[in-house]
């Protein structure tokens, strides 16, 4: 196992290095630069070029980048906050993403796990029918619509929930952008946990636990649930990547400084460092999930345990 | 290797998503490689192609349907920009209206500009920005809508704003929906763009001798008067003769500030000033775009500068009514030809720290070192010819700790108000070494000279600016019963925005679109006209 | 053919069902799926329902273990079983009486366990090969852990898996499907049931293999005394393993006996087909006989006998009446108008006739 965890790490470096790369090679094709600006003169926009390095060639560039990055420092920014340390910004905002995501990611699964769990339990009853609608509109109300009712309706009308994000109150004001948040993945995790937990019933296996007269309880605790979540967490992965890099609507919303809008912003003012940055947190991030799911992945599925011992 | 091919793909798709807003262009459109571009582009050397399409956009309707208080532009220069030296008329009063909707004139000129150039069809490939806000949108589909009943084939193309900025520093665009905003309370902030060597905001490449000299004369001449005038026929020539550009409409801005408050001054030729907010003593703006830069030297964009003219001042400010009074001078002499001032700095100007202890004092040393430094290439500011070609300064320099002696190139009637741009404002040099690349990063690399202090910023969602006690001006800003404190919070959504103004939790809110006609009623409603000019810049000569 | 002899007394009924009749509610209607079954089973005898898939003998079984599918509804009958408590008490109850649930708490595992058709899906791929093996003993004895697990590794080396310590530990991906069967009839003898059911335990397995089962299953019973019910569809199996046989057709039995008494003496046109059918070395495949048509739709309401329309021999009262069980001689039971004293004489097909005599000839040799 470990030197499997090892060789993934490595892997991944090596990953890391080549999106990097290939990273700088589309900034560097994105139209416009970072000072397309009415008030700008030519000479005053090759002054900028000069004294931002930009002016060297690609790959003199990434090696430059490269080796300030081993040291931290990810650049400064041309246009959002010019002159900000592009690792402060992703930092501080990212810190907030990963919050608001990790709050929803935690709602989501549990609320998604009960529903689907529930459906899948009373399987074609009217609870069944509920939850499946639930799910069904959990994914097709737009995050933007859903987001808006909450701040409408709990927010307010109700006033039990500031409506924007704060400071000062950060858990408080994330409960309404994480339930906005977890919709989506709520639904999604509820719809895959009935159906494989369906499957999971369904089979010879379940059918065997039964015939031995195991307690229904017990069958589902040792049997079904363990049986249901190993694929159950492949899918929760991606959904967890994509709830702590941020969702550019909802940060729009609710007034939250996190990464998602930086990124969307980044890449319409053409501000190479910080979108570089976003984009490689994102695969960072996306790296280290996917490495974690598998690794936990090996933890439940002996399957795939032991295959790994013997790799 | 195969997770690492799938990872790659991923992140190209994530790319291509992102950036198909960007890539998103019409069958035919014609931004991208320059080559069918050049071919069409030469239709617009004909008058007549030029003239049809000035004629057929109906800018009356068009600004209507925008619904945020834009109006029709009646020619380049927009309204309340600047007014006659001698008469005090606006100078859109002073010239009227030089451009016209005559759908049977455009359909007319149409004709005959295809019959002149041998074709059938006259193609237009209409580019405009995607991200510079939904009246912008808006327009360009309406202006394709009018150009089409005029006979013209059109082809919308959408880029982002930094890439439509780049095709047409390349020539590569036939028309494009563009703006300028007035740096300074002069037809000259306009007119200057469109003379034939100013390669950096002529993007169309017009080239008039005649419109040239006028611009040239006028700048040139010391009589007020006959400048008013040359800048006038100047406008007729650009406008009116050659339809080198298409005025269509002056943005306005639909919002609601909370009755009880009072004293936000809106410009549309200078920055709105937010000194003078009184009756609340908390009171919480929106705004949606950030600070992008504390650095009042370095900053471009109006949000920036607004905030930086509530923690720095100059040596003057503007009022309510766009005039301007002392504000660290304390009175200034001019000699009898307006070329040389000198200014007394107030003894009680001082420089204040974040929480509010006085660093030194104002000197005019300060404001020589920030016009030097301003004026840098190692700085490489946007704005370095604030000093040279907007103040039209020859020399400067201290006399003594408080005295400050300047020498213009020629007089200069808007001299004293442009002194109340950020640009001139003063710097604390022995500050910005000490603090080096860290300077104007966060609320305490910055020191203040204004009203307030800057009290703290937290990039991407909010600032706050507490009165600066140490202001000159501080006991009779107590005594009117200005804000204690201006919390700015950047919030891009209006929905939310609109329902936390409701809530009473925030003083102003920002609408858009269907808000404007749901709150017109609303109490507080403002629709002000911002100075921003929207046109359409004609590719004449730029393929060349 | 085994001819071993299973004293049929009353007295030694483990198992007696008496007109069962269960239904399905599916979304397109109601599914008669069991037609007032009979069947008895004794104390040490193996039995074998046999017919083809969707007859109703899985639905049998299932309904004894209390695993009926959700929608199904037993109508009417019973099904006694008989056995002895933890005080050595006898013990009678009906078991259509019981709630699913309580059957399986009370009897699944315990005093009925059954194996499953393929080993390869039956066992909990999570969960090592020695845990499932004690989980029913430490669900109905509640035993502690050390005493569940030597007693598993004793299962585990009855069953012929070598290597028990390695075993217990393993996962089940990590065994062959021979082995994996061998752990499922490990499991099924944890609680030392009376009766097993083993429902088609080796139609998943290869040939060599597949014999191997079948040795141990017998050999299993043998020692301990089981009752075992065999579910197949076919007849090599049945032939030798099974003291009594059960042809089903359509939800109902048409046709049970002893095992020579069907196999020698068929009577049902069903029975016929499918002893006919029965592939064997000797015949050639290309004359391999296949009952005609298919099985009828139980959806619908069937007039007279389920199996007249593919059945040649078929009289007209067929179209009209279902036939009532006529009691051939000994243990033989046959459902079929053409056992009436009224009915015409009609020849076992020829075919059939040298295959049964190639059967006895074969038994006497084996003998």
């Amino acid at each position: 196992m470990k030197k499997y965890i090892f060789k993934r790490v490595l892997i991944s470096l090596a990953t890391l290095f080549v999106i990097l790369l290939v990273l700088f090679i589309l900034m560097d094709l994105m139209p416009g630069t970072p000072f397309n600006d009415e008030k700008l003169t030519q000479a005053q926009k090759d002054l900028l070029f000069a004294k931002y390095g930009l002016d060297k060639p690609l790959l003199t560039r990434f090696f430059l980048y490269c080796k300030n990055m081993l040291k931290g420092d990810l650049g400064v920014s041309y246009a959002i906050n010019k002159n900000f340390a592009v690792s402060s910004m992703v930092k501080d905002r990212l810190g907030i993403s990963i919050a608001v995501g990790a709050m929803a990611m935690t709602l989501g699964t549990v609320l998604g796990l009960v529903l689907g769990i529930l459906a899948a339990l009373n399987h074609n009853s009217w609870i069944d029918n509920l939850c499946s609608a639930i799910s069904v509109l959990g994914v097709s109300i737009p995050s933007y619509v859903c987001a808006l009712l909450l701040c409408y309706f709990i927010a307010y009308k109700l006033n039990w929930l500031p409506i924007l994000y704060n400071v000062e109150q950060p858990f408080i004001s994330l409960i309404l952008p994480a339930v906005a948040l977890s919709v989506s993945p709520t639904a999604n995790i509820a719809r895959f946990t009935r159906s494989e937990m369906i499957d999971v019933m369904n089979s010879d296996y379940i059918l065997l636990v039964e015939s031995k007269g195991v307690r229904n309880w017990k069958m589902i605790i040792s049997h079904v649930l363990r049986n249901t979540l190993i694929p159950v967490i492949t899918v929760m992965g991606p959904i967890l990547v994509n709830l702590l890099t941020g969702s550019s609507v909802i940060e729009k919303i609710f007034g939250i400084p996190g990464i998602g809008r930086l990124m969307i912003t980044a890449i319409q003012e053409n501000d190479y460092n910080v979108t570089i940055a976003c984009a490689f947190v994102y695969c960072v991030m996306y790296i280290v999930v996917m490495l974690f799911v598998d690794i936990l992945y090996g933890v439940i599925d002996p399957r795939i345990r032991i295959a790994k011992e013997d790799d | 290797m195969k997770k690492l091919v799938a990872l790659l793909l991923v992140l190209l798709l994530l790319f291509g998503l992102t950036s198909c807003g960007k890539k998103e262009d019409t069958p035919s459109g014609g931004g991208e490689g320059g080559g069918e571009v050049v071919e069409d582009a030469i239709i617009f050397q004909n008058e007549n192609v030029r003239k049809a399409i000035g004629y057929a956009i109906d800018r009356v309707s068009l600004a209507k349907s925008l619904n945020d208080g834009s109006v029709a532009a009646e020619g380049i220069i927009p309204f309340k920009l600047a007014s006659n030296p001698d008469t005090g008329v606006d100078f859109r009063d002073d010239q009227g209206a030089i451009v016209a909707y005559d759908a049977a004139k455009a359909q007319e000129y149409y004709e005959k500009a295809c019959e002149e150039l041998g074709k059938k069809k006259l193609t237009i490939n209409l580019l405009y920005g995607t991200n510079e806000g939904d009246s912008v949108i808006k327009a360009a589909e309406q202006i394709a809508y009018y150009l089409e009943e005029a006979g013209f084939e059109v082809n919308l193309v959408s880029k982002q704003k930094k890439e439509r900025l780049q095709l047409m520093d390349n020539g590569e665009y036939d028309v494009a929906l563009t703006r300028w905003g007035p740096d300074y309370g002069d037809p000259q902030t306009y007119m200057d763009l469109y003379i034939s060597y100013n390669t950096s905001n002529n993007a169309g490449r017009y080239n008039s001798s005649k419109y040239d000299k006028l611009v040239e004369d006028a700048e040139a001449t010391t009589n007020p008067s006959e400048r008013w005038d040359l800048f006038k026929q100047a406008e007729k020539v650009l406008v009116e003769e050659d339809f080198g550009i298409i005025p269509v409409f002056q943005a306005g801005g639909a919002m609601i500030i909370r009755p009880t408050i009072s004293g936000i001054q809106f410009h549309s030729a200078a920055v709105d000033n937010y000194r003078h907010i009184v009756g609340k003593d908390d009171v919480t703006l929106i705004t949606n775009t950030d600070i992008v830069y504390l650095d009042y030297q370095y900053a471009t964009d109006g949000t920036s500068f607004i905030a930086e003219t509530l923690f720095t001042s100059g040596l003057t400010e503007l009022d309510a009514d766009g005039n301007w009074q002392l504000d660290l001078a304390e009175s200034y002499e001019m000699n009898d030809d307006g070329t040389e001032y000198t200014f007394k700095i107030r003894d009680d100007a001082d420089w204040v720290d974040v929480n509010g202890n006085v660093v030194a004092p104002v000197t005019a040393q300060d404001f020589v070192d920030a016009w030097d430094r301003i004026q840098s290439e190692e700085l490489a500011s946007d704005y370095s010819w604030w000093i040279t070609d907007v103040l039209l300064l020859k020399d400067y320099t201290a006399v003594d700790e408080k005295t400050l002696k300047v020498t213009l190139e020629k007089p200069n009637g808007i001299f004293m108000s442009c002194l109340a741009f950020p640009s001139a404002f003063p710097i604390n040099k022995a500050f910005i070494d000490e603090k080096g690349d860290q300077y104007a990063t966060t609320a305490d690399t910055i020191l203040s000279c204004g009203p307030y202090i800057l009290d703290s910023w937290t990039p991407g969602y909010s600032y706050e600016l507490v009165r600066n006690g140490k202001y000159w001006f501080d006991s009779d800003y107590t005594a009117a019963g200005t804000a204690k404190k201006v919390v700015f919070r950047v919030l891009e959504d209006t929905q939310t925005a609109l329902m936390e103004y409701e809530a009473g939790n925030i003083d102003t809110v920002i609408l858009s679109g269907e808000q404007v006609t749901a709150n017109k009623d609303v109490e507080g409603f403002v629709n002000r006209l911002q100075g921003y000019l929207f046109y359409l810049s004609i590719n004449i000569n730029h393929y060349e | 053919m085994e001819t071993k002899s299973v004293k049929r007394n009353k007295s030694d009924r483990v198992l007696y069902i008496r007109d069962l009749n269960i239904s399905f509610k599916t979304a397109y209607g109601t599914v008669r799926a069991i037609r007032g079954v009979r069947l008895d089973l004794f104390k040490g005898e193996t039995i074998a329902i046999v017919g083809e898939s969707g007859s109703g003998k899985s639905v049998t079984v299932k309904t004894i273990m209390g695993i009926l599918d959700s929608n199904g509804v037993i109508d009417s009958g019973q099904i006694i079983y008989r056995y002895k408590d933890e005080n050595g008490e006898e013990q009678e109850v009906d078991l259509v009486q019981m709630s699913q649930k309580d059957i399986r708490y009370k009897f699944c595992g315990k005093h009925i366990a059954m194996v499953f058709q393929d080993p390869m899906t039956s066992l909990d791929p999570t969960m090592t090969v020695g845990k499932q093996i004690m989980e029913p003993m430490r669900e109905h004895y509640h035993i502690s852990r050390a005493e569940a697990k030597k007693r598993a590794m004793e299962l585990i080396k009855e069953v012929g898996i070598d290597n028990p310590d390695k075993r217990f530990k393993q996962y089940p991906h990590e065994l062959s499907g021979g082995m994996r069967q061998r752990v499922v009839i490990a499991i099924a003898l944890a609680c030392d049931p009376d009766i097993l059911i083993c429902d088609e335990p080796t139609t998943a397995l290869d040939v060599t293999i597949q014999a191997k089962i079948l040795e141990l299953i017998k050999d299993l019973q043998v020692k301990k005394g089981i009752s075992v019910i065999y579910i197949t569809h076919d007849l090599g199996v049945v032939a030798k393993v099974a003291d009594y046989v059960a042809v089903m057709y359509a939800g109902r039995i048409v046709e049970k006996g002893k095992i020579n008494e069907v196999f020698y003496d068929p009577r049902h046109p069903y029975t016929w087909g499918l002893l006919s059918s029965m592939p064997d070395i000797d015949t050639d495949s290309r004359r391999l006989f296949a009952i005609p048509g298919s099985p009828p739709n139980l959806m619908e309401k069937i007039e007279g006998d389920a199996f007249a329309p593919r059945n040649p021999f078929a009289l007209k009262i067929d179209y009209r009446e279902e036939p009532p069980m006529y009691d051939v001689g000994g243990q033989h039971r046959v459902a079929s108008w053409l056992c009436d004293p009224r009915a015409p004489e009609v020849e076992v097909p020829e075919e059939l006739q040298v295959r049964i005599e190639k059967m006895k000839k074969e038994a006497t040799i084996y003998e």
